[in-house]
């Protein structure tokens, strides 16, 4: 790697860490907070009959079966909160750092240095990918370690790595897409309003339509299903289904980088 | 090296239904200092942006130090070296941290004694933090950050914008070295007696296009040349007023004002016929003749 694109990673990094700090401390608590509780909720009937008795209103929020820890632990994390939040913090930093310092004006500068436009921009995902990936490895230690004290019975090291990734890669998906309309030359706003916008689409085919049998099928088409399905921890990761959401965020990210170099860069 | 700096030929930039750049030509003699002179909202800025390659234009051609912005991409922009008009830097960062992090953007290092000489020289503490600094000393990190690089293209964005008087000078006095030192230099201006005093040649912009271009003292010769006679016998208004390109005449007593158009050959031939007490023909503004240029529809320009 050059000196210069090492230099632009840094800047990126350097302007995410603030933000990216909060972010990690939010998703990190919920993790700790989510495993702490299960030891004394384990067993607990109130909370299966809680389930069973509205079955379909608590399966558009991804629970689905809370007398197992993995399905604990999707109801209180997999299934929704932590794709909803990482996808968040992916969509809030590449926005940020990609049209949201075209819109204030301070890629000018960087643009008339000697540097590729396009190795400008691809750095910037790259870092806001990394922040995604920074607390995603923070959370998924954090409940690797809790496995034994919490007795998540049931939890394998390998499947709580599995899950977390693919959670990361629907938030890589969405941050994409927010990259992708940035680089097509749309404001801050609007990148982070439409990927926001495929988000809560994506959550709704997967969660919502299903509840109704005729439009189960929807589901396929959904980036949530294609990342962690419906019960991620409890059933497992599948490689197959990741193909379509690797194959959509390369898309996203060759538009993004090829519009880059063909259009004028907004002055302030 | 080219002997021109940066040709633009029929250079056209729309932005939607408004025509920034209008068939463009202008051209910059390699290792000499240009002026880009024109009121705000000119076209003096898109004209940068296209040079440096942040726009594309919609039609002509432009060849900066012999390379297609576009196609010269990273290559051609390691030998220019840009003072944008308004500098936004990272705040969280010391100004030297400003340097270095620019150093290492460029792909180079950094020479130590010269960035130290232009730090010293304008005055600049490295050790402060960007943040808060005055837009006057925010203009010098942009400074001190074109020219560290020792670039053979230096473009200048209204480059001394609050900057104090002595800074300034100083400002002027490194442009000239550098210049004698074979770098060529496009400063964009629309402060006419920063551009009057140092540069060779000078582009006159209106509405997107190149209203009049030459030597300062080409533009100067064009310029309406003011004068003030003492009389020591009676002037006569209709004699003076006679005389081919003399007009605002203003005569108090045996003083005489008025200005010039053109040589002053006549004028002096009739005031040679008279006893003359004092005359006093100040030099001329670049201003004057740079407002002469907009005379017709000046006002509607600064409004936009």
């Amino acid at each position: 790697m050059s000196a210069s694109t090492t230099e632009l990673l840094r800047r990126g990094l350097h302007a995410l860490r603030r933000s990216g700090f909060w972010w990690a401390v939010g998703i990190v608590t919920l993790a700790a907070v989510s495993v702490a509780f299960w030891p004394s909720l384990e067993g607990t009937d109130s909370l299966t009959d809680l389930v069973d008795s509205s079955e379909d209103m608590m399966q558009a929020f991804g629970v689905q079966d809370m007398s197992t820890a993995a399905g604990y632990l999707d109801a209180q994390m997999y299934a929704l909160m932590l794709p909803l939040l990482l996808s968040g913090l992916a969509i809030a930093s590449t926005s940020a750092i990609t049209a949201g310092d075209e819109d204030a004006g301070r890629l000018e500068l960087l643009h008339a240095l000697p540097v590729r436009r396009e190795t400008v921009w691809l750095t910037r995902l790259v870092s806001a990918l990394a922040v995604v990936t920074i607390v995603s490895a923070l959370t998924a230690a954090v409940v690797a370690v809790s496995i034994g004290p919490f007795s998540l019975d049931g939890i394998t090291v390998g499947r709580v790595v599995a899950v977390t990734f693919a959670c990361g890669a629907l938030a890589a998906f969405h941050g994409a897409v927010a990259y992708a309309v940035a680089g097509l030359g749309g404001s801050r706003g609007l990148a982070a309003g439409i990927a926001a916008a495929v988000l809560v689409i994506g959550y709704v085919a997967s969660y919502l339509l299903p509840l109704s049998d005729a439009l189960e099928g929807f589901r396929r088409l959904s980036p949530w299903y294609w990342a962690i399905g419906t019960q991620p921890m409890s059933d497992g990761i599948s490689g197959l289904w990741l193909l379509p959401l690797i194959a959509f965020f390369v898309a996203l990210v060759a538009v993004g980088t090829v519009a880059i170099g063909r259009r004028d860069i907004r002055s302030a | 090296m080219e002997d021109v700096a940066i040709r633009c030929e029929g250079v056209v930039k729309r932005f939607g239904p408004v025509v920034a750049l209008d068939h463009l030509d202008l051209e910059v003699p390699a290792g000499q200092i240009v002026g880009y002179l024109g009121p705000n909202g000119a076209g003096k800025s898109t004209t940068i942006r296209l040079l440096l390659d942040l726009a594309r234009p919609d039609d002509g051609r432009i060849d900066v130090l012999g390379e297609e912005p576009r196609a010269g991409g990273e290559a051609l922009r390691r030998r220019i070296g840009y003072v944008p008009g308004e500098l936004r830097l990272d705040d969280r960062l010391t100004v030297d941290e400003t340097f270095r992090s620019w150093a290492r953007l460029r792909g180079g290092g950094v020479d130590e004694r010269y960035l130290a000489e232009l730090c010293e020289r304008f005055d600049l503490d490295p050790s402060r933090h960007t943040k808060g600094l005055s837009s006057g000393n925010r203009r010098k990190v942009g400074v001190v950050g074109a020219f560290m690089s020792r670039p053979e293209l230096l473009i200048l964005d209204e480059p001394t914008g609050g900057l104090d008087p002595l800074v300034q000078a100083e400002f002027l006095a490194l442009v000239r070295e550098v210049r004698d030192e074979g770098t060529s230099i496009f400063l964009s201006s629309h402060i006419l007696s920063e551009v009057q005093h140092i540069a060779d040649h000078v582009i006159v912009i209106r509405r997107g296009q190149v209203v009049s271009t030459g030597a300062v003292d080409e533009l100067r010769r064009a310029a309406r040349q003011p004068f003030i006679a003492w009389f020591d016998d009676d002037p006569s208004e209709a004699e003076l007023l006679a005389v081919p390109g003399v007009a605002q005449l203003e005569v108090r007593g045996r003083q005489v004002k008025g200005v010039v158009e053109g040589s002053p050959t006549p004028l002096m031939q009739v005031l040679g016929h008279h006893r003359l007490e004092h005359v006093l023909m100040p030099e001329p503004d670049l201003e004057e003749a740079f407002l002469e240029l907009y005379k017709d529809d000046g006002a509607e320009d600064r409004s936009r």
